[in-house]
């Protein structure tokens, strides 16, 4: 386990730094010069610009400036942001928060539609099969940016049972009613997503040999359901998971707009719209990280799980 | 030259069991042909000037002459949702072609060489398969500045590996089968067995996957263009204006947001259901 979990532990490292670097090298090798951002209206004398080039190291090879900026990130500098002209890690680190809660609830509103879709769709044929499967195709066709508006219309303006904008006042309850809306739209597609991979796995597993052999044997059909068939089918349904999770941060983007909330991803689109360097520097380093650490969780989750893993890796 | 025939027989009959489409299918072909007339005529069908302002009409309801009303600006957005159809898919026809030929080349290139080739184009796609699409056209509209045609290129580069990896099996089976083989031994040209032999009986498979695309193009191209990232103001397009309805929604005006949204809504749907019917009738699921 422990050989296992540091392989992982180093393949995740490289991504991070492989990640960077090219997102580094992309904007390093970017068109034109980023003194006109920088500047942000002051006046373009010779001393200001001098300053700005010798803090942002724009002078610097593409290497020397990779290193600087690392350096910075392990001592919690994480560079100032051009287009907010304030610190980098002040203005993710009032977001970050709103953004977990918002991703965490989606999650659990994927989980519940697309496994429940998924599983009902999987083990029965004809109509229940068709209308999981005519519903998750709907959903799919909804995108984050219309569904958010959808939902305002309905439940916030006409029913008034949420409130409409904003991300609520920092506590749980209020994130929670700011919340569901947003939370909704945003898990309408991946929701659909996770409902079609559960169907075609729970199909793959049920037509497989342990599971006929333990109907033969007799054993109970909601017992051969829940152990043999959902329990193994749940695997690819966990890697999808990790899989889906960064794209669920950065697709935040949509319903923050919608909705008006401060958060990562509204924050990484204003910052490219700017063409603003360390913020979009800065949040893919957040999502790069979120992205290994989720997956060496689905990896350990995996471990748990499956014994085939732990046999093939001892 | 007759065992190539006989093998291209096993798939010609895909375009007779066209008719199998069901009434859903003809639904959703009778939408897109709206759309598609829309697309190219639209500006002629338009009633009014889709761009001209006239604040004294700012939100103000259906009126003859107007059937949905008029915008935050007073323009007249029946004209506006008419003339947007053109951009809102053009895009995307642009997406799905680029995709499609760079990866069905990727997909072939990968199953006729074999070896490293494979290798090497089947790890870089692996990787390349888990980065999010949104997280790089935001990255590469960083570099270049945001436009539709960046967007396009972002998108273009975040589709081509899932559809190279989906192709790349399929042609795997293909090259191994005996009429491959046989072409081979009987001195046809890779080209000529490529071009003539082993894309004609991918094709069902290709199609069904450009069908389904289109769909997915439709929304993250509009997706895009609602971030401000994709077609930019005052350009008419539905995903800048699911955007710019957005404080009249608030309002209590959501005519401009809806409608648009239930275009590229419907848009979606169309092709979902198209592809998904498509690859049933073809055995391409």
């Amino acid at each position: 386990m422990r050989r296992y979990l540091w392989r992982r532990i180093g393949l995740g490292a490289l991504t991070i730094v492989a990640t960077t670097m090219l997102v580094h090298l992309a904007l390093y090798l970017a068109p034109g010069d980023p003194i006109g951002y920088l500047l942000n209206g002051q006046p373009a004398t010779p001393e200001r610009i001098a300053a700005l080039r010798a803090q942002y190291n724009l002078d610097e090879p593409f290497f020397t400036r990779y290193v600087s900026w690392i350096t910075g990130v392990f001592q919690g500098d994480l560079g100032t942001s051009a287009a907010f002209n304030a610190d980098v890690s002040t203005l993710i680190a009032s977001r970050f928060q709103t953004t977990m809660y918002l991703v965490l609830i989606s999650f659990v509103f994927i989980s519940v539609f697309g496994l429940t879709l998924g599983i009902l769709a999987g083990l029965h044929k004809g109509g229940i099969d068709s209308f999981s499967m005519a519903t998750a195709t709907i959903l799919s066709s909804i995108p984050a940016f219309v569904g958010s508006f959808i939902l305002i219309n309905v439940f916030a303006l006409q029913l008034g049972w949420f409130p409409a904008i904003g991300g609520g006042d920092g506590s749980l309850s209020s994130a929670i009613s700011h919340m569901t809306l947003p939370a909704i739209a945003l898990a309408f597609s991946a929701g659909a997503f996770v409902a079609r991979t559960t169907r075609a796995s729970i199909r793959v597993e049920s037509a497989s040999e342990h599971v006929v052999t333990a109907t033969v044997r007799g054993i109970p059909r909601n017992k051969v359901v829940s152990r043999h068939i959902v329990r193994n089918a749940l695997l690819p349904v966990i890697s999808l998971g990790g899989l889906l999770f960064v794209g669920l941060i950065v697709s935040t983007a949509f319903v923050e707009q919608a909705f008006a909330i401060n958060g990562i991803g509204g924050l990484l689109v204003v910052a490219a719209r700017q063409q603003d360097f360390a913020l979009v520097q800065a949040i893919t380093l957040i999502l790069v990280i979120s992205f290994v650490v989720v997956n060496l969780a689905v990896d350990v989750l995996y471990w748990i799980l499956d014994p085939r893993i732990r046999s093939e890796v001892a | 030259m007759s065992i190539g025939q006989i093998a291209i027989g096993r798939n010609r009959g895909y375009r007779k069991r066209l008719s199998k489409l069901g009434l859903l299918g003809w639904l959703a072909v009778f939408v897109l042909f709206i759309f598609g007339v829309i697309a190219i005529f639209g500006s002629a069908l338009a009633p009014h000037d889709p761009n001209k302002i006239d604040l004294a009409y700012s939100y103000v309801g259906p009126i003859p002459g107007h059937p949905l009303g008029f915008d935050e600006l007073g323009r007249d957005l029946f004209s506006r949702l008419l003339v947007g159809a053109r951009t809102s898919l053009i895009g995307p026809i642009v997406l799905v072609i680029s995709t499609t030929l760079i990866g069905t080349s990727i997909a072939i290139l990968a199953a006729w060489r074999r070896g490293w080739t494979d290798a090497g184009l089947s790890a870089g796609v692996d990787i390349a398969v888990a980065f999010p699409g949104l997280l790089l056209a935001i990255l590469l509209s960083t570099v270049f500045g945001a436009s539709l045609w960046v967007a396009i290129a972002a998108l273009t580069l975040a589709y081509t590996p899932s559809l190279a990896r989906l192709l790349r099996s399929s042609a795997l089976r293909e090259t191994g089968m005996d009429y491959v083989k046989a072409l081979k031994v009987l001195g046809f040209s890779d080209s000529q067995i490529i071009f003539k032999h082993l894309l004609p009986n991918l094709a069902p498979f290709i199609i069904a996957q450009a069908i389904i695309m289109f769909g997915y193009a439709t929304l993250d191209l509009g997706g895009l263009s609602f971030l401000g990232i994709g077609v930019q103001p005052p350009t008419a397009d539905w995903g800048t204006m699911v955007a710019a309805g957005a404080s009249g929604l608030l309002q209590g005006y959501p005519t401009q947001t809806l409608a648009a949204g239930s275009c590229l809504v419907l848009t979606a749907l169309s092709f979902a259901v198209i592809g998904d019917r498509l690859a049933r009738i073809w055995g391409v699921e």
